[in-house]
């Protein structure tokens, strides 16, 4: 009786352990990929209104980029815990669409949702979504 | 007596947990380790457009120095050619992006390999990180 307690609290001990491991190299992952999202999709700017000495992103470029990141990251998860990414972009401190002038230091901000099966085996943990989120600032060059 | 037979019997049994237990930290510890150099070797891709020879090296140095594996285990496959800067994504990821595939591997999974009778092979692993980043590298 006393070995099958035992045997008891250590398998779920070592679950505990392989399960919690596995899901912070899952958050590990995606605040890399957040990053890398946020970091490239800051490097596409609009030339046009670079030639005018403003730092604008564009935005579309951008989109583009994190859109696959994201998917590539979806296809490496789905070796693992498997799940759909999400990902929501936004651009700020800049001006709007159509060559406003920016109002600051343009930055880009991504989060990324992941939507899986539960990652704990253990009934009483529940983690069924991980989000992370990531901002990159191009510091200094929104002004004059 | 007949405790003992059976504690005799049971501890093994227990002794394997514990060893699992220290075994999973240490993978942890090394796949954590692992992760961190791949990114930081990424970074410096990104300013040099591509894996370089002396990027690929140094990672391997790193990688076999605190990971105890040999070098020749630690498989990279990654862009090698230049990648420059664009203002614009390429749709099919090529141009201007760089690609990496960085594998180790993981020599004992489970602990008490012989009194499982798990073979050397069957009780290894290899961990891989991989993605994509856009290059910084001017032309």
């Amino acid at each position: 009786m006393v070995f099958l307690g035992l045997l008891i609290v250590n398998v779920t001990f070592i679950a505990y352990q392989g399960d919690m491991s596995h899901y912070l190299r899952v958050r590990e992952f995606l605040k890399a990929t957040a990053e890398e999202c946020a970091c490239g999709a800051a490097q596409y700017y609009d030339t046009e209104a670079f030639s005018r000495g403003a730092m604008v992103i564009n935005e579309e470029e951008a989109e583009k980029y994190v859109a696959y990141i994201t998917q590539k990251a979806e296809q490496v998860l789905a070796g693992g815990s498997g799940g759909t990414l999400a990902y929501e972009m936004n651009i700020e401190g800049q001006g709007g669409p159509g060559g406003g002038e920016p109002s600051g230091s343009p930055a880009v901000v991504v989060k990324l949702t992941l939507t899986t099966a539960d990652l704990f085996r253990l009934p009483f943990l529940k983690a069924e979504q991980v989000a992370r989120a990531a901002k990159y600032e191009l510091v200094g060059t929104g002004g004059e | 007596m007949k405790q003992f037979i059976v504690l005799a019997a049971v501890l093994p049994i227990l002794l394997l947990f514990l060893s699992q237990y220290c075994l999973d930290q240490k993978n942890n510890q090394m796949i954590n380790v692992f992760q961190q150099q791949v990114y930081a070797a990424k970074e410096e891709a990104k300013q040099e457009g591509c894996f370089t020879a002396a990027i690929k090296d140094k990672l391997r140095k790193n990688l076999s120095r605190t990971l105890g594996v040999s070098p020749e285990e630690i498989l990279i496959e990654a862009t090698e050619t230049k990648q420059y800067r664009l203002s614009y994504f390429d749709e099919g990821g090529k141009r201007g992006m760089i690609h990496y595939r960085i594998s180790f591997p993981l020599h004992k999974v489970m602990a008490g390999e012989r009194l499982l009778g798990l073979a050397a092979e069957e009780n290894t692993r290899l961990y891989s990180v991989e993605g994509s980043t856009a290059s910084e590298c001017l032309p």
